[in-house]
């Protein structure tokens, strides 16, 4: 009956196809959606339980920043709470990130071909490896020169008393940035494998794209310099690494 | 031509309704921001460890002081506001309604008095001392007179208008939207959707939530009793109107 119902009223295009696809396969896409849904709550279970870990961590994090800056304050009432479940959200999601992403691997994997399943563990590791670093790049470099760089502006006179959900937008903002921003090279050899950018191109357009990494290194940090220049040094090595890379990549079929 | 004139009449009538009610509202902030100093005193929490407030900008005592001043003009002013609001339709009613609908605005006023004190006494305190507790030795607390007054005014104003229930149960029990059996009859829903809109509305601890659902969930018992009150009247005049009509 379905089939037939379809016969009579097809829907032109992508939709149509979706559509008998799905009487087709429907038994299948249900165990999928199965599949998907367990593998939400993997990861929603995950996220809670590292939220609880931050949750309890979090006054570690908090005398952290209190040592870093001086006198750290609240000046909103609910701001203490909150600044502590921003915290504790973003330690859930940091120690999450990597069972998410395994979860995702495991969805998707079985409908790749081998060469795919390559590039994608490839891309997987890379991305988890270049965000680990630019974190701690940005823990261990960029946040306390930054900081202590703008606190010496303070005189005997002049006293920080740093309030506490601005501080910790400093922080994301001279950490988890680094970490996003180190993904630039996976993108450029993403368009490269993808046939968008050729290793050519990137060679030829280096001079706009350095003057880009500048830019986008002011947009991504804080409003200062300190962190901005630290920032587009290594996304000006990070491109000459994907200018370096990019050959490998390149699309073997279609220059052949 | 003469309901042009008409027009014209009621579009002055409307706005001398208007300015006066401006004018109240401007009176009673003025009173507030004269009074506002005396009323920040009393607001802060001292046994919730809250004795001072600092001000981080140098216009924020002011701005603070004026939003305070608007807060309670509008408390204060409320009544002189409504009965303007109410004379504005005066004209439209026929005198049994405007008897009643008169007798609404000191009950409105009231219910609203009551839910922003209730606020203050009872519920501000207790999330005052919730949320300052998580200060301590590493994070002090510095909390600027601006954010505070947001926050207080952000939390009793629920308040007083929650406490409007009864209000507007009897009104639509009037109208003939609701009956006080279907009020009695979805009880138990009605307490548990109170419940967790109090957990919604107030700082994630069990104390404030039970101390803004437990007024709620007497005002929904009152709501019933005056609906019953309420309602043969209804039936009544339903009556007298089908036996004018015929």
């Amino acid at each position: 009956m379905n089939a037939g119902g379809e016969g009579d009223n097809p829907l032109p295009g992508p939709l149509g196809q979706l559509l008998k696809m799905l009487e087709e396969e429907g038994e299948a896409l249900v165990e999928h959606l199965a599949e998907l849904r367990v593998r939400l709550i993997v990861f929603a279970a995950a996220f809670a339980a590292g939220m609880t870990i931050g949750w309890l961590y979090s006054p570690h994090v908090l005398a952290l920043f209190q040592r870093a800056v001086g006198r750290l304050i609240f000046v909103a009432p609910a701001e203490a709470l909150m600044t502590r479940v921003k915290i504790a959200s973003a330690i859930g999601l940091t120690l999450a990130l990597p069972v998410g992403l395994y979860q995702a691997w495991r969805f998707v994997a079985p409908a790749l071909f081998p060469e795919e399943k390559r590039l994608l563990r490839f891309f997987l590791w890379a991305g988890s490896l270049l965000y680990a670093g630019g974190l701690a790049f940005g823990y261990w470099v960029v946040y306390p020169v930054s900081l202590s760089f703008f606190l010496a502006f303070g005189t005997d006179g002049l006293r920080p008393a740093i309030v506490v959900s601005r501080h910790l937008a400093f922080f994301l903002g001279t950490t988890v940035s680094f970490g996003i921003a180190f993904q630039l090279p996976l993108a450029l050899l993403l368009l490269v494998k993808a046939g968008i950018l050729t290793a050519q191109r990137l060679k030829e357009v280096r001079r706009p794209a350095l003057f880009a990494c500048v830019v986008a290194a002011a947009a991504l940090t804080p409003a200062d310099i300190v962190s901005h220049v630290l920032m587009a040094v290594p996304l000006v090595l990070l491109y000459e690494l994907a200018v370096w890379l990019a050959p490998r990549f390149e699309r073997k079929s279609e220059s052949a | 031509m003469s309901k042009s004139f008409n027009l014209l009449d009621h579009l002055e009538f409307v706005r001398l309704r208007l300015l006066r009610a401006i004018a109240a509202y401007a009176a009673s902030a003025a009173l507030g921001f004269w009074f506002a100093p005396f009323a920040i005193d009393a607001l802060m929490v001292n046994e919730a460890g809250l004795s001072n407030l600092v001000f981080l900008s140098p216009t924020e005592a002011l701005r603070a002081r004026i939003k305070l001043a608007l807060a309670m003009g509008l408390l204060l002013g409320l009544p002189f506001i409504l009965y303007q609001v109410w004379a504005l339709f005066v004209p439209a009613m026929d005198r049994r309604t405007r008897r009643v609908t008169l007798f609404l605005i000191p009950a409105v006023y009231l219910l609203f008095v009551a839910g922003v004190a209730f606020c203050l006494v009872a519920v501000l305190p207790l999330a005052v001392r919730f949320l300052l507790g998580f200060g301590g030795e590493q994070l002090h607390q510095e909390i600027s007179v601006a954010n505070y007054l947001s926050f207080v005014i952000g939390f009793t104003l629920p308040f007083g208008v929650i406490f409007e229930l009864p209000v507007v149960v009897i009104a639509f029990t009037k109208l003939g939207i609701l009956r006080p059996e279907a009020l009695a009859r979805q009880r138990k829903y009605a307490i548990f959707g109170i419940f967790v809109a109090a957990a919604v509305f107030t700082p994630p601890d069990v104390v404030s939530q039970v101390m803004l659902a437990a007024p709620i969930v007497v005002l929904y018992e009152c709501s019933i009793i005056l609906a019953r009150l309420v309602e043969p009247k209804r039936a009544e005049a339903d009556e007298v109107e089908l036996e004018g009509g015929v």
